[in-house]
């Protein structure tokens, strides 16, 4: 690999881990989403680094081009990431319907005791 | 400071702390609405003409139109979803209350008039005689009673066919949405319903789960207003919905009742 692209892939391994670092300290992601993007970057900066393990894993998928490699582990880890966030969508999505029901039935009760639901925020 | 809070949240609340729990028993119909303020009026109309001793819910799914205060004038319970959330979604909210208010069985039926309420009578008889948890108003048990396209009955008659390879019982129609269930089956289908809408799934859920189906003709009536709830594209995702659900039906392990 050319000394230009190990130092971009360098970087941009740095890049991502600061990034979210960064993020996940200005709460803008839970501790738990932060995993999968740190491994990325990890592996990333971890095969641009070492050599020895590129030509190990470029060697292993029969790829002919060592920065194959890299944008291989890359493609598969925002893979990983893409399904994670369907699991996590469907049981938001879950836990959103959970809510509406329950919240429906409890408004339901409210107004055949005849008492009136209160309304959220309402300053009395 | 903590002391105004409670004060106020019980002055609030104080219906909710002294609500009774009333056991209300009997049957409870139903009715998953979507926009329907056209439809509904006549519906409940109907119901309360052909079977005045039911009650009947109806599950509002987020609908922009006055679908609730209809409902409400005129006579029935109402659940309002504050998002809409689906067919099946909406359906489940009315199980939970049915439930909760300790109905024996419920009915369920479309809130757009399609489903005749004069079959309500029949299903309910055919519950208590036969002795069958879940009766279905079948589209298909009469000969021409149900002209719909041509696609459409083919798919059914598909759905049919993998429920009798799968089931080894023949359900007519196993993609009507006009059923009757006891509380047994409902309290079942609580836990294991899909969101957007039961279908061939759940009769084959309920088939190998051990629960028993009879069917009874039903006569369905043009809509008056509104539109279907599957067409075009969405009919090619239903397709694939329904058809990977009965396979995913199939690997889950289901429990015997």
């Amino acid at each position: 690999m050319s000394w230009q692209s190990k130092l971009f892939v360098l970087f941009a391994g740095i890049f991502l881990i600061l990034l979210v670092l960064e993020l996940v300290r200005r709460r803008k992601i839970r501790e738990e989403y932060s995993v999968l993007w740190i491994l990325t970057a990890i592996t990333m900066f971890a095969l641009a680094w070492w050599e020895g393990l590129l030509l190990f894993f470029t060697h292993l998928i029969g790829a002919v081009m060592n920065s194959s490699t890299i944008f291989f582990f890359g493609i598969t880890f925002l893979g990983a990431i893409c399904l994670h966030f369907s699991i996590k969508i469907s049981q938001l999505t879950n836990q959103v319907k959970e809510l509406a029901q329950e919240v429906a039935i409890l408004r339901a009760e409210i107004e055949e005791s005849g008492g009136k639901p209160p309304i959220a925020g309402e300053q009395k | 400071m903590l002391e105004r809070i409670r004060r106020r949240r019980y002055r609030n609340y104080s219906d909710l702390y002294f609500i009774e729990e009333t056991v209300r028993k009997g049957i409870l119909a139903i009715m998953p609405a979507f926009n329907e303020e056209n439809n509904i009026s006549s519906v409940l109309a109907d119901i309360h003409t052909i079977a005045p001793d039911i009650d009947v819910l109806v599950v509002d799914d987020g609908s922009k139109d006055k679908t609730r205060i209809v409902a409400r004038e005129n006579g029935a319970y109402v659940l309002r979803l504050s998002i809409n959330m689906g067919y099946g979604a909406a359906l489940q909210a009315g199980y939970k209350y049915a439930l909760k208010n300790k109905y024996n069985a419920i009915v369920q039926l479309d809130a757009d008039g399609q489903h005749d309420p004069a079959d309500i009578p029949t299903m309910l008889e055919k519950l208590n005689n036969d002795h069958v948890d879940v009766v279905i108003g079948s589209r298909f048990m009469e000969k021409k009673t149900y002209k719909g396209p041509l696609g459409r009955r083919l798919v059914i008659g598909m759905f049919r066919l993998i429920a009798k390879i799968i089931t080894g019982k023949t359900i007519t129609d196993p993609t009507s949405g006009y059923q009757v269930l006891n509380s047994r089956a409902v309290n079942f289908l609580k836990d294991s319903m899909p969101t957007d809408f039961p279908d061939t799934d759940t009769i084959i859920l309920l088939l190998l789960s051990g629960f028993t189906i009879g069917e009874i003709p039903a006569h369905m009536r043009p809509r008056s207003s509104g539109t279907p709830m599957v067409t075009g594209f969405r009919s090619i995702y239903y397709l694939y919905k329904i058809s990977l659900s009965i396979l995913v039906t199939l690997l889950r392990r289901n429990k015997k009742q």
